[in-house]
């Protein structure tokens, strides 16, 4: 009895990692838009191009079919490639090892991260080492349930063919982004990932774009005068030129968003996409096209 | 150095001994062990396995390898360090047994240092990191140390294999001194025995817990209801995902041979505060019960000495005001059921009514780091201020998380109605129903957001 039970239990545990890990994998949210980022850069390698890079953001917030039409380029020689991955890829390390890989050849780099908004002490502790799909090195269950995956309810990203996201499934489940106090070390170690990007691309033009948060109405003085701190280590770094758009928009209108502080609806999206392209024109066109 | 013949009918010595701090039913297997072919044990792992030094070794190597894989090469750096100054100090202090006792207090004080510094975070149970790199599970390392320095009883073994064993750093149980383990040979029944636990472990952390997240966007409520569905909530997620990783870890270590109590011993039955704190976090609850109430209870009385300990356990969770308010409500809290039981007839019916209010408001305190908005939150509660948006009403669930959200209510119902089946889990852990349970959790188990005590 005692042996069949240990012998129907461990045949369960290895169904189990066969189910899970060999037939069906990895699956979820983060892994199908780094499937969708792969794939339009086999389709259309990104030479002199324009890369948005940074997280989810910008994967709701930028439509790039709209910036290219409003900046006008000739999409065969020179497009806007959105390389941005959900949730930064969790950690900056694996999302430049993935850039890197990429060999991108950009002429301007537009950072667009949530990063802006957690340079607070949380950010100096390190969580476990995650994969770029946000799985844990070593966990024996997924982000997604088992069951979830087996019946097909998982619902993935899908994108249109300029990478730009095609299903916005928007729920009012979420809050204002949580506001904490502005930390020096946080920021030294944002700019830090900031010029490694730049490292990456020399010869590029690197800008930054602080996307537009939910914010709770309360912190709204908080939050200018976090972003006041900020504007000065930016200064002290030289780097304040490089923001595209300063002071940031922060929004207490939850209708704005979809599904969480930072990811917008489709139609505030097109306006941002809209702004987008007026602030690289404004600030970097002139430079890339002649 | 023990041998094999002399450490097996040791063990089983010693296995009776623990059983107040375990499940109350010896190791299986000891029998079994004692009548095993002690070559076979000695062939194996030779005198230092029979002492239960090998496999615990052997688990630490595999512990290291793992907590460097996941979290860098740095991850126990400090730990370590701090381990190894320890040790030193205890050295030197063995002797004086005043010097030894500062440097116990001065370890287990560490923690609220660290948190005041910002070297580790305040717990808040939301966030799964929590410690630097460097740091990583300094808080569980030093309050092990601690109680071994207070007690005399630090060895390097001991500092190696049972207190900065990774396992504990993971929110397992933390060690304590007076307890040993001893490799007793891995028997099927060893093995089915402490899976049992594993399985249990596995359908709290990976099954439960997850299943209670999306209670967590009311968080921001001010709305009575809210507040109170919300607090609830989280108290249940606690529960789940702490006492599940407590048990993974509990039934790892017994099955290579280490000394690991049990953490959470069904925390519902209780029918008041004082009962309650008996079954919830129990290594912990022993720690500051031989740290501060032993011996302060002559000098300051019950009320004074159940103040600082939980005015230090407070501090060990965090430096901020709200974890000041959690030691002082809990202790009032506590107080008050003493006083109830002791002086009145109908003190246990009012003591049993107190409770869910403690648990749960103390919860909410817990939870709440910004003492503004915890002000608020609390003035709600108190005037049942409902004017505020129901966010209740605009939480979605998975069919999945409804069914899981229905077994964990079922776990709660089955501790508060004191089902005998449900004494130590037991409807969880034996029979058939186990192997139910496995294929549950192999279903419907998800990562969730890590422990509630990250990585401190």
């Amino acid at each position: 009895m005692a042996r069949a039970k240990l012998f129907a239990g461990a045949a369960i545990g290895l169904c189990y990692f066969l189910v899970s890990f060999i037939l069906l994998g990895h699956r979820n949210t983060a892994s199908s838009v780094i499937a969708a980022r792969e794939d339009i850069l086999k389709r259309s390698p990104c030479i002199n191009c324009i890369i948005i890079a940074g997280g989810s953001n910008s994967i709701y917030g930028i439509r790039t079919g709209i910036v290219e039409d409003r900046l006008g380029l000739d999409t065969r020689a020179q497009g806007v490639v959105n390389v941005a991955l959900w949730n930064e890829g969790f950690s900056f390390s694996s999302y430049f090892q993935w850039l890197s890989h990429l060999q991108l050849k950009p002429a301007v780099l537009i950072y667009s991260s949530a990063g802006f908004y957690s340079l607070n002490e949380s950010a100096l502790s390190d969580g476990p080492r995650q994969q770029l799909d946000g799985e844990s090195l070593l966990s024996i269950f997924s982000s997604t349930r088992l069951i979830t995956k087996l019946i097909g309810k998982d619902v993935l990203l899908r994108f249109d063919d300029h990478g730009d996201l095609a299903n916005y499934r928007c729920s009012a489940q979420f809050d204002p982004i949580e506001f904490k106090p502005f930390d020096r070390r946080a920021a030294d170690r944002f700019i830090k990932h900031i010029r490694a990007l730049g490292g990456l691309y020399r010869g590029s033009l690197v800008y930054l774009r602080i996307p537009p948060a939910y914010i709770s109405r309360n912190q709204r003085s908080d939050w200018i005068a976090y972003f006041g701190a900020l504007r000065k280590v930016f200064e002290e770094y030289k780097l304040a030129d490089q923001l595209l758009n300063f002071p940031p928009q922060i929004i207490v209108d939850k209708n704005k968003f979809c599904d969480s502080p930072l990811h917008v609806r489709r139609e505030f999206g097109e306006v941002l996409s809209f702004e987008l392209a007026h602030d690289i024109k404004a600030h970097v066109l002139h430079t890339i096209v002649p | 150095m023990l041998s094999a013949q002399t450490a097996i009918p040791h063990s089983t010595v010693v296995v009776a001994d623990r059983d107040a701090w375990t499940d109350g039913r010896g190791e299986p297997g000891a029998k079994d062990a004692a009548r095993t072919n002690v070559k076979r044990v000695q062939s194996l792992y030779g005198a230092l396995g029979a002492s239960g030094v090998a496999p615990r070794a052997l688990l630490f190597a595999a512990g290291t390898a793992v907590t460097s894989y996941v979290y860098g090469w740095q991850s126990m750096v400090c730990t370590c360090a701090a381990t190894g100054l320890s040790l030193c100090l205890y050295r030197s202090a063995k002797n004086r047994p005043i010097a030894r006792q500062c440097l116990a207090y001065l370890l287990f004080m560490l923690t609220p240092f660290l948190t005041s510094i910002n070297a580790i975070n305040t717990l808040t149970g939301l966030d799964p990191s929590g410690a630097h790199r460097y740091w990583f599970g300094i808080t569980f390392a030093t309050t092990g140390l601690a109680v071994f320095v207070y007690k005399g009883k630090l060895s390097p073994t001991a500092a190696l294999l049972d207190i900065v064993q990774p396992l504990r750093l993971y929110s397992g149980p933390l060690a304590l001194p007076g307890l040993s383990g001893h490799w007793v040979n891995a028997s099927v029944q060893r093995i089915l025995y402490y899976g049992g636990w594993l399985n249990l472990g596995l359908y709290f952390f990976f099954g439960l817990a997850p299943a209670f997240i999306p209670f967590f966007h009311l968080k921001h409520s001010l709305n009575c209801i809210d507040i109170l569905a919300f607090a609830t909530a989280y108290e249940l997620y606690v529960y789940f995902n702490f006492a599940g990783i407590s048990f993974i870890a509990f039934a790892i270590l017994r099955i290579f041979g280490g000394a690991a109590i049990l953490n959470f011993n069904t925390p519902f039955v209780a029918r008041n505060v004082i009962e309650y704190w008996q079954r919830w976090h129990i290594s912990l609850s022993i720690i500051c019960k031989t740290l501060f109430f032993g011996p302060l209870r002559a000098r300051v009385g019950i009320g004074g000495a159940v103040a600082v300990v939980f005015l230090a356990s407070a501090m060990w969770h965090g430096a901020t005001l709200n974890f000041l308010l959690w030691g002082c409500f809990h202790a009032a809290g506590w107080m008050l059921t003493y006083f109830l039981i002791r002086r009145h007839a109908w003190g246990r019916t009012a003591a049993f009514v107190i409770l869910p209010v403690v648990v749960i408001i103390g919860r909410l305190i817990f939870s709440e780091l910004d003492h503004n908005l915890l002000l608020r939150k609390l003035y709600a509660v108190i005037t049942m201020d409902v004017s505020g948006p129901l966010m209740l009403r605009e939480l979605t669930f998975s069919k999945p998380e409804l069914f899981l959200i229905g077994l964990a209510l079922a776990v709660i119902v089955g501790e508060v109605t004191r089902a005998r089946s449900f004494r130590r889990y037991r409807i969880y852990r034996t029979g058939w129903r186990s192997i139910v349970i496995l294929i549950l959790t192999a279903l419907l188990g998800a990562a969730g957001i890590g422990g509630v005590y990250g990585t401190r």
